[in-house]
Protein backbone atom coordinates (compact mmCIF):
# COMPACT_ATOMS: atom_id res chain seq x y z
CA UNK A 1 0.00 0.00 0.00
CA UNK A 2 0.71 3.37 -0.58
CA UNK A 3 1.95 5.80 1.99
CA UNK A 4 1.08 9.24 1.94
CA UNK A 5 4.55 10.47 0.54
CA UNK A 6 4.59 7.95 -2.10
CA UNK A 7 0.98 8.22 -3.54
CA UNK A 8 0.83 9.41 -6.96
CA UNK A 9 -2.19 12.33 -6.11
CA UNK A 10 -0.10 13.39 -3.12
CA UNK A 11 2.79 14.11 -5.22
CA UNK A 12 0.84 15.50 -7.97
CA UNK A 13 -0.37 17.85 -5.51
CA UNK A 14 2.92 18.84 -4.10
CA UNK A 15 4.54 19.45 -7.57
CA UNK A 16 1.91 21.66 -8.77
CA UNK A 17 2.39 23.76 -5.09
CA UNK A 18 6.15 23.56 -5.86
CA UNK A 19 5.63 25.48 -8.93
CA UNK A 20 2.79 27.97 -7.52
CA UNK A 21 5.54 28.79 -4.97
CA UNK A 22 8.32 29.47 -7.39
CA UNK A 23 8.35 33.08 -7.96
CA UNK A 24 10.67 34.76 -10.01
CA UNK A 25 12.66 37.10 -8.89
CA UNK A 26 11.04 40.54 -8.67
CA UNK A 27 14.40 42.36 -9.75
CA UNK A 28 14.40 39.81 -13.22
CA UNK A 29 11.16 40.85 -13.39
CA UNK A 30 11.32 44.26 -13.46
CA UNK A 31 14.75 44.00 -15.99
CA UNK A 32 12.91 41.92 -18.13
CA UNK A 33 9.90 44.18 -18.40
CA UNK A 34 12.21 46.90 -19.35
CA UNK A 35 14.15 45.08 -21.83
CA UNK A 36 10.51 44.13 -23.33
CA UNK A 37 9.64 47.44 -23.59
CA UNK A 38 12.34 48.89 -25.25
CA UNK A 39 12.49 45.89 -27.58
CA UNK A 40 8.65 47.10 -28.54
CA UNK A 41 8.85 50.60 -28.68
CA UNK A 42 11.52 49.92 -31.05
CA UNK A 43 10.02 47.72 -33.12
CA UNK A 44 6.95 49.95 -32.74
CA UNK A 45 8.71 53.09 -34.83
CA UNK A 46 9.90 50.80 -37.51
CA UNK A 47 6.93 48.47 -37.83
CA UNK A 48 4.75 50.77 -40.22
CA UNK A 49 7.45 51.07 -42.17
CA UNK A 50 8.46 47.23 -42.63
CA UNK A 51 5.04 45.72 -42.36
CA UNK A 52 2.45 48.16 -44.11
CA UNK A 53 4.45 50.35 -46.12
CA UNK A 54 4.73 47.60 -48.94
CA UNK A 55 2.31 45.30 -50.58
CA UNK A 56 3.96 42.14 -49.09
CA UNK A 57 2.28 42.47 -45.70
CA UNK A 58 3.14 39.88 -43.60
CA UNK A 59 -0.37 37.22 -43.20
CA UNK A 60 0.22 33.93 -44.11
CA UNK A 61 3.26 31.34 -43.72
CA UNK A 62 3.76 31.65 -47.00
CA UNK A 63 5.07 35.27 -46.52
CA UNK A 64 6.96 34.62 -43.70
CA UNK A 65 8.61 31.69 -45.79
CA UNK A 66 9.21 34.17 -48.24
CA UNK A 67 11.58 36.33 -45.67
CA UNK A 68 13.46 33.18 -44.28
CA UNK A 69 16.77 33.83 -46.67
CA UNK A 70 16.87 37.10 -46.07
CA UNK A 71 16.12 36.67 -42.43
CA UNK A 72 19.46 33.89 -42.37
CA UNK A 73 21.37 36.15 -44.52
CA UNK A 74 20.46 38.77 -41.73
CA UNK A 75 19.57 40.90 -44.05
CA UNK A 76 15.61 41.98 -42.97
CA UNK A 77 15.54 45.54 -40.74
CA UNK A 78 14.60 44.40 -37.08
CA UNK A 79 11.38 44.49 -37.14
CA UNK A 80 10.35 42.30 -39.65
CA UNK A 81 13.28 39.96 -38.45
CA UNK A 82 11.49 40.32 -34.48
CA UNK A 83 8.53 39.60 -36.46
CA UNK A 84 10.13 36.60 -38.57
CA UNK A 85 11.40 35.22 -34.56
CA UNK A 86 7.33 35.72 -33.21
CA UNK A 87 5.82 33.72 -35.85
CA UNK A 88 8.87 31.17 -36.13
CA UNK A 89 8.15 30.70 -32.03
CA UNK A 90 4.30 29.68 -32.73
CA UNK A 91 4.26 28.21 -36.08
CA UNK A 92 5.80 24.45 -35.76
CA UNK A 93 5.67 24.12 -39.97
CA UNK A 94 7.53 27.66 -40.21
CA UNK A 95 9.77 26.87 -38.25
CA UNK A 96 10.54 23.09 -39.74
CA UNK A 97 11.13 25.43 -43.00
CA UNK A 98 13.83 27.08 -40.94
CA UNK A 99 15.35 24.13 -39.74
CA UNK A 100 15.24 22.95 -43.30
CA UNK A 101 16.90 26.07 -44.86
CA UNK A 102 19.74 26.56 -42.14
CA UNK A 103 20.65 22.76 -43.29
CA UNK A 104 20.20 22.93 -47.17
CA UNK A 105 16.84 21.35 -47.60
CA UNK A 106 14.20 23.85 -49.00
CA UNK A 107 10.81 23.21 -47.67
CA UNK A 108 8.27 24.50 -49.74
CA UNK A 109 4.51 25.04 -48.77
CA UNK A 110 2.69 22.28 -50.92
CA UNK A 111 -0.49 23.23 -52.42
CA UNK A 112 -4.02 23.38 -50.88
CA UNK A 113 -5.37 20.43 -52.79
CA UNK A 114 -2.24 18.19 -51.96
CA UNK A 115 -2.09 18.90 -48.40
CA UNK A 116 -6.10 18.50 -48.19
CA UNK A 117 -6.09 15.17 -49.86
CA UNK A 118 -4.11 11.75 -49.53
CA UNK A 119 -3.31 10.11 -52.87
CA UNK A 120 -6.17 6.84 -51.95
CA UNK A 121 -8.47 9.83 -51.20
CA UNK A 122 -7.73 11.33 -55.04
CA UNK A 123 -8.57 8.33 -56.60
CA UNK A 124 -11.45 7.61 -53.97
CA UNK A 125 -13.64 11.39 -55.33
CA UNK A 126 -12.44 10.68 -59.25
CA UNK A 127 -14.24 7.20 -58.73
CA UNK A 128 -17.47 8.76 -56.94
CA UNK A 129 -17.04 11.93 -59.50
CA UNK A 130 -17.06 9.33 -62.25
CA UNK A 131 -20.11 7.55 -60.69
CA UNK A 132 -21.65 10.46 -60.00
CA UNK A 133 -21.24 11.84 -63.74
CA UNK A 134 -22.43 8.69 -65.25
CA UNK A 135 -25.33 8.29 -63.09
CA UNK A 136 -26.54 12.09 -63.90
CA UNK A 137 -25.85 11.16 -67.84
CA UNK A 138 -28.22 7.85 -67.64
CA UNK A 139 -31.21 9.75 -66.14
CA UNK A 140 -31.21 12.73 -68.38
CA UNK A 141 -30.22 10.76 -71.97
CA UNK A 142 -33.91 11.44 -73.14
CA UNK A 143 -32.43 14.78 -73.14
CA UNK A 144 -29.26 14.56 -73.91
CA UNK A 145 -29.06 12.36 -76.40
CA UNK A 146 -30.22 12.64 -80.18
CA UNK A 147 -33.07 10.95 -80.71
CA UNK A 148 -32.58 7.76 -83.04
CA UNK A 149 -32.86 7.66 -86.74
CA UNK A 150 -36.11 6.01 -88.13
CA UNK A 151 -39.90 6.98 -87.56
CA UNK A 152 -41.08 8.01 -85.20
CA UNK A 153 -44.87 6.39 -85.53
CA UNK A 154 -47.17 4.93 -88.03
CA UNK A 155 -50.60 6.97 -88.85
CA UNK A 156 -53.76 4.91 -87.81
CA UNK A 157 -56.54 6.66 -89.65
CA UNK A 158 -57.10 10.13 -90.91
CA UNK A 159 -60.07 12.51 -90.34
CA UNK A 160 -59.59 15.35 -92.79
CA UNK A 161 -56.25 16.31 -93.90
CA UNK A 162 -52.56 14.95 -92.77
CA UNK A 163 -49.18 16.98 -93.97
CA UNK A 164 -45.82 16.09 -93.50
CA UNK A 165 -43.50 19.07 -93.02
CA UNK A 166 -40.46 19.30 -94.72
CA UNK A 167 -38.14 21.84 -96.88
CA UNK A 168 -39.56 20.90 -100.27
CA UNK A 169 -43.05 21.37 -98.53
CA UNK A 170 -46.05 19.27 -97.28
CA UNK A 171 -46.72 16.14 -98.23
CA UNK A 172 -50.02 14.68 -97.74
CA UNK A 173 -50.03 11.41 -95.75
CA UNK A 174 -52.55 8.64 -95.50
CA UNK A 175 -53.21 5.93 -92.87
CA UNK A 176 -50.54 3.43 -92.45
CA UNK A 177 -47.90 5.88 -93.30
CA UNK A 178 -44.45 6.40 -91.39
CA UNK A 179 -44.36 9.62 -89.46
CA UNK A 180 -40.74 11.64 -89.04
CA UNK A 181 -39.61 14.61 -87.26
CA UNK A 182 -42.90 17.03 -87.81
CA UNK A 183 -46.13 16.64 -89.77
CA UNK A 184 -48.92 19.29 -88.91
CA UNK A 185 -53.08 18.58 -89.48
CA UNK A 186 -55.30 21.77 -89.95
CA UNK A 187 -57.94 23.05 -87.87
CA UNK A 188 -60.94 20.35 -87.46
CA UNK A 189 -58.57 17.29 -88.48
CA UNK A 190 -57.86 14.56 -86.19
CA UNK A 191 -55.21 11.28 -86.94
CA UNK A 192 -54.51 8.95 -84.58
CA UNK A 193 -50.80 7.64 -84.13
CA UNK A 194 -49.19 4.46 -83.40
CA UNK A 195 -45.97 4.99 -81.71
CA UNK A 196 -42.84 3.04 -82.68
CA UNK A 197 -41.21 3.08 -79.83
CA UNK A 198 -44.43 1.64 -78.00
CA UNK A 199 -44.79 -1.80 -76.38
CA UNK A 200 -48.42 -2.38 -77.21
CA UNK B 1 10.34 49.64 -6.79
CA UNK B 2 11.90 50.20 -10.20
CA UNK B 3 9.56 51.28 -13.57
CA UNK B 4 10.58 49.64 -16.45
CA UNK B 5 11.03 52.85 -18.90
CA UNK B 6 8.31 54.87 -20.50
CA UNK B 7 9.27 55.67 -23.83
CA UNK B 8 5.81 56.55 -24.56
CA UNK B 9 2.93 55.18 -26.25
CA UNK B 10 3.23 53.42 -29.39
CA UNK B 11 2.82 55.39 -32.43
CA UNK B 12 -0.26 54.56 -34.19
CA UNK B 13 -1.57 52.28 -31.55
CA UNK B 14 -4.05 53.74 -28.74
CA UNK B 15 -2.37 54.42 -25.12
CA UNK B 16 -4.21 51.47 -24.21
CA UNK B 17 -1.84 49.40 -24.93
CA UNK B 18 1.03 51.07 -22.77
CA UNK B 19 -1.32 50.77 -19.92
CA UNK B 20 -1.74 47.15 -20.42
CA UNK B 21 1.57 46.51 -20.27
CA UNK B 22 2.33 48.51 -17.06
CA UNK B 23 -0.51 46.43 -16.03
CA UNK B 24 -0.26 43.50 -16.66
CA UNK B 25 3.42 42.55 -17.26
CA UNK B 26 4.33 40.94 -14.00
CA UNK B 27 1.35 38.55 -13.95
CA UNK B 28 2.38 37.64 -17.32
CA UNK B 29 5.53 36.98 -16.35
CA UNK B 30 4.94 34.97 -14.09
CA UNK B 31 2.55 32.79 -15.91
CA UNK B 32 4.60 32.00 -18.24
CA UNK B 33 7.73 31.51 -15.79
CA UNK B 34 5.03 28.91 -13.86
CA UNK B 35 5.16 26.47 -17.31
CA UNK B 36 9.02 27.38 -18.70
CA UNK B 37 10.41 27.27 -14.94
CA UNK B 38 13.45 29.81 -16.78
CA UNK B 39 13.13 33.48 -16.58
CA UNK B 40 14.52 34.01 -20.27
CA UNK B 41 11.67 31.71 -21.89
CA UNK B 42 9.18 34.30 -19.56
CA UNK B 43 10.86 37.14 -21.00
CA UNK B 44 10.39 35.56 -24.77
CA UNK B 45 6.14 34.94 -23.66
CA UNK B 46 6.40 38.59 -22.50
CA UNK B 47 7.22 40.18 -25.61
CA UNK B 48 5.66 37.47 -27.82
CA UNK B 49 2.12 38.40 -25.66
CA UNK B 50 2.34 42.21 -26.12
CA UNK B 51 4.33 41.87 -29.45
CA UNK B 52 0.77 40.50 -30.72
CA UNK B 53 -1.04 43.08 -29.47
CA UNK B 54 1.11 45.48 -31.20
CA UNK B 55 0.65 43.97 -34.57
CA UNK B 56 -3.48 43.24 -33.69
CA UNK B 57 -5.18 45.55 -36.72
CA UNK B 58 -6.73 48.74 -35.50
CA UNK B 59 -10.02 47.24 -36.05
CA UNK B 60 -9.49 44.87 -33.71
CA UNK B 61 -12.19 44.38 -30.82
CA UNK B 62 -11.57 45.93 -27.46
CA UNK B 63 -10.52 43.60 -24.91
CA UNK B 64 -13.34 42.82 -22.05
CA UNK B 65 -11.30 41.62 -20.23
CA UNK B 66 -7.66 42.28 -20.48
CA UNK B 67 -6.29 40.20 -17.97
CA UNK B 68 -8.20 37.24 -18.83
CA UNK B 69 -7.00 37.45 -22.16
CA UNK B 70 -3.36 37.98 -21.20
CA UNK B 71 -3.68 35.26 -18.50
CA UNK B 72 -4.00 32.84 -21.52
CA UNK B 73 -2.19 34.36 -23.85
CA UNK B 74 0.93 33.86 -21.42
CA UNK B 75 -0.27 30.35 -21.16
CA UNK B 76 -0.64 29.56 -24.54
CA UNK B 77 2.28 31.33 -25.61
CA UNK B 78 4.69 29.47 -22.79
CA UNK B 79 2.94 26.09 -23.66
CA UNK B 80 4.25 26.43 -27.32
CA UNK B 81 7.80 27.43 -26.61
CA UNK B 82 8.24 24.51 -24.17
CA UNK B 83 6.28 22.22 -27.01
CA UNK B 84 8.37 22.91 -29.32
CA UNK B 85 11.72 22.06 -27.99
CA UNK B 86 12.96 18.78 -28.01
CA UNK B 87 12.04 16.79 -24.86
CA UNK B 88 14.41 16.98 -22.15
CA UNK B 89 15.77 13.12 -20.82
CA UNK B 90 13.29 12.62 -18.59
CA UNK B 91 14.50 12.23 -14.50
CA UNK B 92 13.25 9.09 -12.84
CA UNK B 93 11.23 10.55 -10.03
CA UNK B 94 12.17 7.29 -7.56
CA UNK B 95 15.61 8.69 -6.75
CA UNK B 96 14.24 11.97 -5.13
CA UNK B 97 10.51 11.35 -3.65
CA UNK B 98 12.37 9.63 -0.56
CA UNK B 99 11.73 12.63 1.47
CA UNK B 100 9.17 14.65 0.15
CA UNK B 101 6.64 16.05 1.92
CA UNK B 102 8.76 14.94 4.85
CA UNK B 103 9.05 18.90 6.78
CA UNK B 104 10.05 22.08 5.51
CA UNK B 105 13.94 21.11 5.02
CA UNK B 106 15.50 23.18 2.96
CA UNK B 107 18.93 21.86 2.83
CA UNK B 108 20.45 21.12 -0.75
CA UNK B 109 19.30 17.72 -1.07
CA UNK B 110 15.59 19.31 -0.06
CA UNK B 111 15.85 21.88 -2.79
CA UNK B 112 17.43 19.56 -5.47
CA UNK B 113 14.49 17.16 -4.72
CA UNK B 114 11.68 20.04 -5.14
CA UNK B 115 13.68 21.19 -8.25
CA UNK B 116 13.55 17.63 -10.02
CA UNK B 117 9.54 17.66 -8.94
CA UNK B 118 8.93 20.71 -10.89
CA UNK B 119 10.88 19.94 -13.49
CA UNK B 120 8.97 16.27 -13.64
CA UNK B 121 5.62 18.21 -13.77
CA UNK B 122 6.45 20.91 -16.54
CA UNK B 123 8.32 17.91 -18.43
CA UNK B 124 4.82 16.23 -18.33
CA UNK B 125 2.76 19.38 -19.08
CA UNK B 126 4.36 19.61 -22.36
CA UNK B 127 3.45 16.26 -23.88
CA UNK B 128 -0.24 17.19 -22.78
CA UNK B 129 -2.71 17.93 -25.47
CA UNK B 130 -2.48 21.52 -25.86
CA UNK B 131 -6.24 22.02 -24.69
CA UNK B 132 -6.00 19.76 -21.59
CA UNK B 133 -2.66 21.51 -20.57
CA UNK B 134 -4.34 24.73 -20.72
CA UNK B 135 -6.88 24.49 -18.80
CA UNK B 136 -4.93 22.08 -16.48
CA UNK B 137 -2.58 25.13 -16.04
CA UNK B 138 -4.68 27.58 -15.97
CA UNK B 139 -6.90 25.96 -12.74
CA UNK B 140 -4.05 24.28 -10.95
CA UNK B 141 -1.21 27.23 -11.58
CA UNK B 142 -3.16 30.43 -12.49
CA UNK B 143 -5.98 29.46 -9.79
CA UNK B 144 -8.92 30.10 -12.10
CA UNK B 145 -12.23 28.18 -11.19
CA UNK B 146 -14.16 25.60 -13.63
CA UNK B 147 -16.40 28.02 -14.14
CA UNK B 148 -14.10 30.66 -15.12
CA UNK B 149 -12.48 28.71 -17.65
CA UNK B 150 -15.53 27.54 -19.01
CA UNK B 151 -16.58 31.04 -19.91
CA UNK B 152 -13.05 32.17 -21.55
CA UNK B 153 -12.36 29.11 -23.52
CA UNK B 154 -16.08 28.76 -24.17
CA UNK B 155 -16.29 25.45 -22.45
CA UNK B 156 -19.28 23.71 -20.46
CA UNK B 157 -18.44 23.56 -16.95
CA UNK B 158 -18.85 19.53 -16.99
CA UNK B 159 -15.61 19.78 -20.23
CA UNK B 160 -13.75 21.61 -18.08
CA UNK B 161 -14.73 19.58 -14.88
CA UNK B 162 -13.90 16.08 -17.00
CA UNK B 163 -10.72 17.07 -18.70
CA UNK B 164 -9.03 18.15 -15.24
CA UNK B 165 -9.98 14.87 -14.25
CA UNK B 166 -8.82 12.91 -16.87
CA UNK B 167 -5.76 15.40 -16.65
CA UNK B 168 -4.70 14.20 -13.30
CA UNK B 169 -4.92 10.71 -14.10
CA UNK B 170 -2.75 10.98 -17.12
CA UNK B 171 -0.37 12.88 -14.42
CA UNK B 172 -0.62 10.75 -11.59
CA UNK B 173 -0.35 7.35 -13.97
CA UNK B 174 3.07 9.42 -15.48
CA UNK B 175 3.66 9.57 -11.76
CA UNK B 176 3.35 6.16 -11.24
CA UNK B 177 5.09 4.87 -14.14
CA UNK B 178 8.06 6.54 -12.78
CA UNK B 179 8.00 5.51 -9.83
CA UNK B 180 8.20 1.34 -11.23
CA UNK B 181 4.43 0.48 -10.46
CA UNK B 182 2.43 -1.00 -12.02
Amino acid sequence: MNTRKNNPDHILDQAIAEIRAEEMDQAAVEQAAARVWARLSQASHSLPQAVHSSDDVLRTCADFRALIPAYRAKQLPDAQAWLVEDHIHGCPACRSALEAAQSGNVVGLKPVAQRILAPQWKWAVAAALAVGVGMGAWQMRDTLLPAPGGPRGVVQSVTGSLFRVSDTGGDTLAAGMELGESFRSPAGSAAPLFACNAEA
Amino acid sequence: MNQPPRPGPFPGQPAELEELFQAHHVSVLRAAYRITGNATDAEDVLQTVFARLLRRPSDFPVMENAAAYLHRSAVNAALDLVRGRQQDKSVPLDAHISHLAEGPAAGPDRQQEVRELRDFLRRAIRRLAPRAAEIFSLHYFEGYSNAQIASVLDLSRAGVAVTLHRTRARLQEEIRSFMGEE
